[in-house]
């Protein structure tokens, strides 16, 4: 299967502030936040179409998003909104700063095809069952 | 209909001090000069609220829930309080007072943003001037790894771009302005240079051009994905503008070696102080998260990371910092005050949330309401309660009340206050 390995970027978007005011568990901030931006070229080299869903997966979690294409993101990185969804990817490793990094991880990304991305009740779901 | 002027918006650090917020029956029909999200926040203020307060999922009164707070507080042995950059000034004393007398843990959400600017500022100090400075007088401004347009969105208008101001007059055509980011943004698009640097490499670009500015010859051709007769360039414009600013954001403190970075960006900034005026600030996040630190400061001698568990302050970020406290599974209760830490922590940090008694004090339904065992809804501040809050720059602005409450639905503070009466009883009258 089609994958690619890149480094992830998380940062805030207008988008994620719009929704996350009208609240956490509306459509607007789910849609806003569940999202990976890659490179046309890596984009394509993973064959698969706009906003279809994909697997991330870094060394600490893996979390199934939505993919879209941007010609802002370079070849090699992407770029995930802050959120529940980019969350699971990342270390609590603070290396004693009390900061984990969120920005500049390696993550490889997959095709997830036919795979339905969880809601923000089923990631809570999954919280709970812990 | 009721028009109320100079509101302040309660959303993020620029504090913008200037909303013409219209009221009818008690509810917002209307806002002027707000941005997109201040928008959003003012006109979806009542969507998805929290009505009533519940423990263990049932509907209760705040008797219960402060009582039943108070008992889980009380026993707890390493309580953890969080949050606080998303409340008033009063309130965040108040969650100082609670964290002295229970003898837990404190921590405010500037330890998962700007926690390495604080710890640099409390070693090594930051060199800043006012918003209103820069607008009058700022010919040089450098954006680095922050973006106003996606975060801060009438920063650009109100501080740093386009305003005219003393020594300013004709606005952005006065300044230079300069972004330095990983990806292409609408910054970057209509800056006068950009430079798109490789991912954790602020620190090397940073010492380049600290080596650059002390006359010390480079022999590498690019530093960080830039030429190096850009970052000279670059260099020389510094030590040649007549008030210089650094604006830096999460792409430095959020970065490898975050701590590192903001202390390279200082010194930078120290250095082309001895060729011309140059300051650097922090893009601040929460509206008020400035003020947690500063408050914060005020009553413990420490901004953020303090543990009370002795019955006096003690300072270590990485120790008492909240995703450590979690990720060391130390922690045996928590209460969130105005944030939502199981939609930002990782994974493993939220995990232990879920197996810890955990209070949370907010307004709206997030996905640590919905998994905390005891929920008090909170009147949101600069709306439905007053307050003050620190912008960015440190400058202390009031906020407004513009409607009332829903019935029963108290402010933060009182909450809190609340929450202290009944622990001290507890406690014996302590």
């Amino acid at each position: 299967m089609n994958e690619v390995v890149v480094t992830l970027i998380s940062a805030r978007t207008i988008e994620q502030g719009i929704g996350l005011e009208i609240g956490k568990t509306s459509e607007q901030y789910q849609n806003s936040v569940s999202v990976i931006e890659l490179n046309p070229s890596d984009f394509e080299s993973l064959e698969i179409s706009e906003g279809e869903t994909v697997e991330v997966e870094s060394d600490y979690g893996s979390v199934l998003v939505k993919c879209r294409s941007s010609q802002d993101v370079p070849k090699g990185r992407a770029f995930m909104p802050y959120g529940p969804w980019a969350n699971k990817l990342f270390s609590s490793s603070t290396r004693c700063s009390g900061m984990p990094q969120l920005k500049g991880i390696k993550v490889r990304v997959k095709a997830a095809k036919g795979l339905k991305m969880p809601s923000i009740v089923e990631l809570i779901d999954e919280l709970r069952r812990l | 209909m009721e028009v109320f002027s100079d509101v302040v918006c309660p959303f993020c650090g620029c504090l913008c001090d200037d909303l013409e917020i219209t009221v009818e029956n008690n509810k917002i029909i209307k806002t002027k000069n707000s941005c997109a999200i201040s928008l959003s926040k003012f006109m979806h203020h009542e969507d998805n609220r929290l009505n009533y307060p519940t423990v263990d999922g049932r509907r209760t009164d705040l008797v219960e829930a402060i009582n039943e707070s108070a008992k889980i507080l009380a026993s707890a042995k390493r309580p953890l309080i969080y949050g606080l950059s998303s409340t008033e000034c009063e309130a965040i004393n108040r969650s100082i007072e609670l964290a002295e007398l229970i003898g837990g843990v404190i921590d405010s959400t500037a330890s998962v943003c700007h926690g390495p600017t604080i710890i640099t500022e409390q070693s090594i100090g930051l060199i800043k001037s006012t918003l209103g400075e820069i607008k009058n007088r700022a010919d040089l401004i450098i954006f680095w790894g922050s973006n106003p347009t996606e975060s801060h969105l009438r920063h650009l208008t109100r501080y740093s771009m386009f305003p005219t101001g003393l020594f300013t007059p004709e606005g952005r055509k006065n300044r230079f302005i300069v972004a330095v980011d990983v990806r292409k943004t609408k910054l970057s698009r209509i800056v006068d240079l950009f430079l798109e640097i490789e991912p954790n490499k602020d620190f090397e670009l940073i010492s380049a051009l600290r080596a650059i500015v002390r006359g010390v010859k480079i022999e590498a051709e690019q530093v960080s994905g830039i030429p190096i007769n850009i970052l000279k360039e670059l260099a020389e414009r510094m030590k040649k503008a007549r008030f210089g600013v650094v604006f830096y954001g999460l792409g430095l403190t959020q970065s490898e070696m975050g701590d590192m970075n903001v202390n390279a960006a200082v010194g930078l900034v120290s250095d082309l102080n001895h060729h011309t005026k140059f300051v650097i600030l922090p893009m601040r996040g929460h509206f008020n998260v400035a003020g947690a630190n500063t408050v914060s400061s005020w009553l413990s001698g420490y901004p953020f990371a303090i543990d009370y568990s002795r019955g006096y302050s003690r300072y270590n970020p990485g120790e008492f910092t909240a995703v450590d406290l979690l990720e060391r599974k130390e922690a045996d209760a928590a209460l969130i005050i105005a944030s939502d830490p199981v939609a930002h922590f990782p994974a493993s940090a939220v995990e232990h949330l879920t197996k810890i008694p955990l209070i949370t004090i907010d307004q709206k339904v997030n996905m640590t309401t919905l998994l905390s065992r005891i929920v008090i809804p909170a009147a949101t501040v600069g709306i439905e309660a007053d307050g003050t809050a620190y912008r960015m720059d440190g400058i202390p602005i009031r906020l407004k009340k513009i409607i009332e409450p829903s019935e029963g639905i108290l402010p933060d503070s009182e909450i809190l206050k609340m929450m202290i009466d009944k622990i001290r009883v507890l406690k014996g009258g302590y």
